[in-house]
């Protein structure tokens, strides 16, 4: 069963500068209970993507030109101000970059913990303060925490407040976008393997946004690759990692040193990514990719079903 | 606690510089006893007074008197009117706080308000027409703004009286017209943080977490908001205090601003002296209770001392 | 081979005191003692509160040590004489991590790269133009970027820019405070081949910051890896590496190789206070070998041979798994 299903999504971004085209008809479905990985670097689109997700999409001047996103059937565009009040905390939400910033430095990690709580459920202030405690403790963050006020606390002991914040309320699908990319490198890995438990203990389906490969291999089942607002990839995590197809995803795992060992050159990626104020004819990484044809230049290639979860969008799979 | 301790500590420090600045000032801004006798006074005569007053004697002990004057209730005797400055400083000052505290409502209510609208609607209609008008009042010397309002509201449509203090509708333009002078400063300032608050994470994931716009409106961007206004307000009661003096004289309200006006322009230095202490004081007060409400108002600064 | 620079016994701590509270104290650095060869790199390891970035302050003298001596090429500088230390500041210059805010929004780049240049006083237009066109082309900017603003550039292309305003001097050494932690992956290896070009063909000396140990392995010829304000291991890299005796090392190291969320500890801890400092080895609370030695007394810097020092009770006693191998091609040119 999916609980989320985004259809041929196309979104543009107005900013000073003019409109950005910064979502590419990007399509994916994730299943309930399933860790959803979409890996890509600055730029690509992933975090608006899951603004979009969210509905919040006309705060930041992003308005999706065509497509849906499926919520358990119901097209979150179109949700009203009302919907969307429930849809936000309660049945999806977010865990942010930075927990130093997620949190307001004036109030207590108690008040906004309860303040959360009670917005989504009828409980006295007692009730809540009961499972603000549990799900604090199931987190591993000692009670005295809670009377602490954020800049208190280390990066990672906010990092778990916010996960149980965002947990007390028991949302179907929590977006994580890039959750430990702020934290200390010894304090990472504790974070995702408590995520990971909690996410099947709670029964939540997770999308989880990283440009860390490393990480996500780790946390994730299947697994989309972004780039200039499109999915060139999708697959299972044995599909790509060992038998990534796109050109893309292999240079990026090259230049990630995914083996670990040091050589004396790091491998790159010529180039950068396109410009987004123009749209794109042609396959987004044509101007970089070794084996670009004119094809490749001139018309967007189509998906190609490698297996019943490895899709690529490249006409030089395609041709094979 | 160590906070508030700490505060009062450097409060009364600044009192104590403050009553030495205020006494050299006067002290040298030219010579009383000219303008207390008549030209064709003798030398004789103005020796005389001079010794009377005490004029004559190092400055030092001349501070030392004041001080010891000032702690005891003895602000010394107007030249002007032979009364104890004290007392005719006692009976100005109501009339000023009235003012003043009115005017400070409004301009926290208006500032609230308006900083707000302005913030959240930022580049519409509305914001410009808040900015254009803070602008006006911002640059226009405030007797000017109230001889408009004199002649708007007062002559030609006869809506609020001009003159005295009787009734409460004598405070309105005063009140009002000081609390609008004051607002435009700390309403820019205001609309300029909340921008920035709006665009804060905290505020995005409290949207995020379902919170009714309200509350994250009125309960987080406006507390986060707020803390550089009430930093402001040492500026704020100048600004007061100035404009008080303006405002009073311009329509007849009987406060300490008017009297200081005559006092300056009759170097009646006793009076001014104390006006200026009182004044300073005052302020040194208000800004320590503004101190207050901002280490209540953010956790980060209680801590950090 | 002669040290640029070098740190002896360098503390560092800051006092809080007031008068109406009890004076804090924290020791942010603890006898620190650091040297760097000439031409090569040193690896600084250690995540936040390690007091990498105070070593820094040390070595760009914004700050000055607690107790300790800081020597530029043999001589403390403390007795530098005027001309001395003017060419101290030109000589040790810095690139800064986030590429965002070290570069001035309202110069342009031909600007922001010429400034050193500028403010010695010593060049003239002429010269100054020749050395920014010089320098931009080794560090891959094109030319008619000069005349643009840096928010016209990605975070690759900025760094390049800190990169080339930080070597146009021809300075000694450089001190790299984290310069790709901010970047792409895909362009982080553009980042640092460049570096390693440069100081290959410039012989600059490097001090090289990052809590990503497989980073620094790239660029450093010694690694010292710190630990709330300590150093804990100091040595060669393929010791460090290879060889490594420190558990901190250890969980450095693993956490940058496990595959597999069933290898990671749900539990390690987090770095102790500054303001209420552990007795004893600071990484005790969350080291898996500590025993009460370890709470109780304060490891100092061994020599366990040949250079590779450990400051750790057990260093000898416990083995710890190697998982990173060095692997040493020939330099292959991707530019």
């Amino acid at each position: 069963m999916n609980i989320l299903e985004v259809k041929n999504l196309v979104s543009q971004l107005n900013t000073e500068d003019g409109v950005l085209h910064i979502i590419n008809d990007v399509s994916f479905a994730v299943k309930e209970d399933e860790c959803f990985g979409i890996i890509g670097e600055s730029g690509c689109g992933k975090t608006m993507t899951s603004m979009s997700i969210l509905g919040y999409s006309d705060r930041i001047g992003l308005k999706a030109v065509s497509g849906e996103i499926l919520f358990k059937g119901e097209d979150v565009l179109k949700f009203s101000k009302k919907r969307l009040r429930e849809y936000n905390g309660k049945e999806a939400a977010i865990i942010l970059q930075d927990p130093m910033q997620a949190l307001d430095p004036l109030f207590t990690i108690k008040d906004q913990m309860i303040e959360t709580i009670r917005r989504h459920q009828k409980v006295s202030k007692k009730e809540a303060e009961k499972i603000m405690i549990e799900t604090a403790e199931s987190l591993s963050v000692a009670k005295e925490k809670l009377n602490c006020y954020p800049h208190q606390l280390s990066g990672g002991m906010l990092q778990r407040i916010v996960g149980a914040m965002v947990l007390s309320c028991r949302p179907k699908l929590i977006i994580a976008d890039e959750p430990t990319t702020a934290l200390d490198v010894t304090i990472q890995l504790q974070y995702l393997k408590l995520l990971k438990r909690l996410q099947k203990e709670y029964h939540t389906a997770l999308i989880f946004i990283s440009h860390d490969i490393k990480v996500i291999s780790m946390m994730c089942d299947r697994i989309a690759v972004m780039y200039a607002g499109e999915i060139v990839e999708t697959g299972t995590r044995d599909d790509l990692f060992y038998h990534p197809k796109h050109p893309y995803t292999q240079a990026l795992f090259k230049a990630t040193n995914i083996d670990g060992n040091i050589r004396e050159r790091y491998e790159t990626i010529d180039g950068a990514p396109p410009n987004l104020k123009e749209e794109i004819a042609g396959c987004p990484f044509a101007e970089r990719c070794q084996y670009a044809t004119d094809a490749c230049i001139s018309g967007k290639p189509e998906v190609v079903k490698i297996n019943d979860e490895h899709t690529v969008k490249c006409r030089r799979i395609a041709d094979e | 606690m160590r906070y508030l301790a700490k505060k009062i500590i450097e409060a009364l420090i600044t009192i104590f510089i403050v009553t030495i600045i205020v006494f050299l000032a006067i002290h040298s801004s030219g010579d009383p006893i000219n303008s207390l006798l008549p030209d064709s006074a003798t030398e004789a005569q103005r020796q005389e007074l001079t010794e009377k007053l005490g004029l004559d004697r190092p400055l030092v002990e001349q501070y030392g008197r004041f001080v010891k004057d000032a702690l005891s209730g003895d602000l010394g005797t107007s030249y002007t009117s032979k009364r104890p400055v004290l007392e005719m400083i006692a009976e100005k000052l109501p009339y000023t706080f009235e003012l003043a505290l009115v005017a400070i409502i409004i301009a926290f209510i208006v500032t609230i308000i308006f900083g707000s609208l302005a913030a959240i609607w930022k580049n519409t209609i509305l914001d410009r027409i808040i900015l254009a008008i803070a602008a006006f009042f911002k640059a226009s010397p405030i007797f000017f703004i109230a001889i408009l309002a004199v002649q708007l509201l007062g002559v030609k449509l006869r809506v609020l009286p001009v003159a005295g203090a009787g009734t409460p509708l004598h405070l309105v333009m005063p009140a009002g017209l000081l609390g609008l002078a004051i607002a435009s400063d700390m309403t820019t300032l205001l609309r300029s943080n909340m921008i920035a608050v709006l665009e804060s994470d905290f505020i995005k994931f409290g949207r995020l977490r379902g919170l009714p716009e309200y509350k994250v409106i009125l309960k987080h961007a406006l507390r986060n908001s707020f803390s550089s206004v009430l930093a402001l307000s040492s500026f704020i009661f100048a600004s007061l205090i100035s404009g008080s003096i303006v405002v009073e004289t311009i329509f007849a309200w009987p406060g300490v601003g008017i009297l200081s006006y005559n006092s300056v322009i009759s170097r009646d230095f006793p009076v001014v002296q104390g006006i200026v202490l009182i004044l300073s004081i005052l302020t040194i007060l208000l800004s320590f209770t503004m101190d207050a409400l901002l280490a209540m108002l953010d956790p980060r600064i209680r801590k950090s001392v | 081979m002669s040290n640029v620079i070098e740190l002896k016994n360098v503390d560092k701590s800051y006092t809080n005191s007031g008068f109406l509270k009890k004076t804090t104290c924290a020791h942010i650095l603890k006898n620190i003692s650091l040297q760097v060869e000439k031409g090569t790199t040193l690896g600084l390891v250690g995540e936040s509160g390690s007091g990498k970035t105070t070593t820094t302050r040390m070595i760009l003298r914004q700050e000055k040590p607690t107790n300790g001596e800081l020597f530029y090429e043999g001589k403390n500088v403390e007795e530098l004489t005027k001309e001395e230390e003017e060419e101290y500041r030109n000589n040790v210059q810095v690139v800064f991590q986030n590429p965002y805010s070290s570069l001035n929004p309202k110069m342009r780049v031909g600007e922001i790269i010429a400034e050193p240049l500028v403010i010695t006083g010593k060049y003239n237009k002429e010269e100054i133009k020749k050395r920014v066109r010089s320098i931009m082309e080794k560090v891959g900017l094109a030319q008619d970027y000069v005349e643009r603003f840096p928010s016209e550039f990605s975070g690759g292309q900025r760094q390049r820019i800190a990169i080339a305003r930080a070597l146009i001097q021809n300075p000694q050494l450089v001190i790299l405070d984290e310069p790709v932690s901010a970047l792409d992956v895909s362009v982080r290896g553009q980042i640092m081949n460049l570096l390693k070009r440069l100081q290959e063909k410039n012989k600059t000396t490097y001090i090289f910051i990052s809590h990503d140990i497989a980073t620094v392995g790239f660029l450093s010829d010694t690694i010292a890896v710190m630990y709330f304000g300590t150093i804990v291991e100091y040595g060669k890299t393929e010791d460090i590496l290879e060889n490594y005796r420190h558990p901190y090392t250890e969980m450095l190291i693993s956490s940058d190789s496990v595959r597999n969320l069933s290898e990671a500890e749900e539990e390690s801890g987090e770095i102790p206070s500054h303001y209420d400092e552990p007795k004893g080895c600071p990484f005790a609370g969350r080291c898996k070998y500590a025993t009460d030695e370890c709470r109780n007394v304060t490891p100092q810097l061994k020599d366990i041979g040949d250079g590779h020092k450990v400051a750790c009770h057990n260093a000898e006693s416990i083995t710890l798994k190697s998982v990173v191998k060095i692997n040493r091609r020939k330099p292959e040119y991707q530019i």
